[in-house]
């Protein structure tokens, strides 16, 4: 099990093993977060940290973008709404480093064409 | 000018020129909001945002402020809390367009550890 940890320590999300990837994304909000992101099954990952987060939809809203309200850190993005194979992303910037070593990063083109450009 | 804008559009930072560089820095706060740092003189920097629509966050020795939008979260600046005539303050470039700061070198801060430039 690995843990991210928000800045001031107020929020927290397990996740079952290290990443196999992540992915880095240009689109409008992942290039201003600058969130790597890790994925998992939604099921598999647990957020610690009741009532000490602020949440971002906007457009269709089928977002939620989940930060620590006292030091902001970006922790995760869920759906709205969640089946039995709907995935999630860690932000993985909020893992301790050295556990990440060796750990291959993508880039996707949200901003565009939607696809892996790296 | 160039003007940094949040997703949502609540806040703005206007500064006068691009940067000549940006930094990325490893220390605790920096890799957690992965900002892309540009500095100028606090002076020359322009936070505009409606009153209660911003939010700080503070630590440790209490020097500085990181300034994130209320609503959507998105890093803007961090400021010290005591600003002089020469003092500096940080812009988080990750809020520009893209195609404003083709071109310009990304140095790496050791924040971490050595507090030297690691390029």
């Amino acid at each position: 099990m690995l843990t991210a940890t928000c800045h001031c320590g107020a929020v927290r999300v397990q996740v079952p093993r290290r990443p196999e990837r992540l992915t880095d994304c240009n689109c409008s909000i992942c290039r201003r977060y600058a969130g790597l992101w890790a994925y998992y099954l939604d099921s598999e990952v647990s957020l610690i940290g009741p009532g000490a987060t602020d949440e971002y939809s906007w457009g269709t809203r089928e977002l939620r973008f989940i930060r620590c309200a006292q030091c902001g850190c970006i922790m995760q993005w869920r759906g709205v709404e969640i089946a039995a194979d709907t995935r999630t992303g860690i932000n993985a910037r909020n893992f301790e480093p050295a556990e990440l070593v060796g750990v291959e990063v993508r880039r996707f083109d949200g901003a565009d064409t939607w696809e892996f450009i790296g | 000018m160039l003007t940094a804008t949040c997703h949502c559009g609540a806040v703005k930072v206007h500064v006068p020129r691009r940067p000549e560089s940006l930094t990325d820095c490893n220390c605790s706060i920096c890799r957690r909001y992965a900002a892309r740092w540009a500095y100028y003189p606090d002076a020359e920097v322009k936070l505009v945002a409606d009153p209660d629509t911003t939010d700080d966050y503070v630590w440790g020795e209490r020097t500085q402020k990181f300034i994130r939008c209320r609503h959507c979260g998105c890093v803007m600046q961090w400021k010290k809390l005591e600003v002089a005539d020469d003092t500096w303050t940080g812009v988080n470039a990750r809020n520009f367009e893209p195609a404003e700061l083709e071109g310009i070198a990304v140095r790496l801060l050791d924040g971490a550890d050595t507090w030297k430039y690691l390029d």
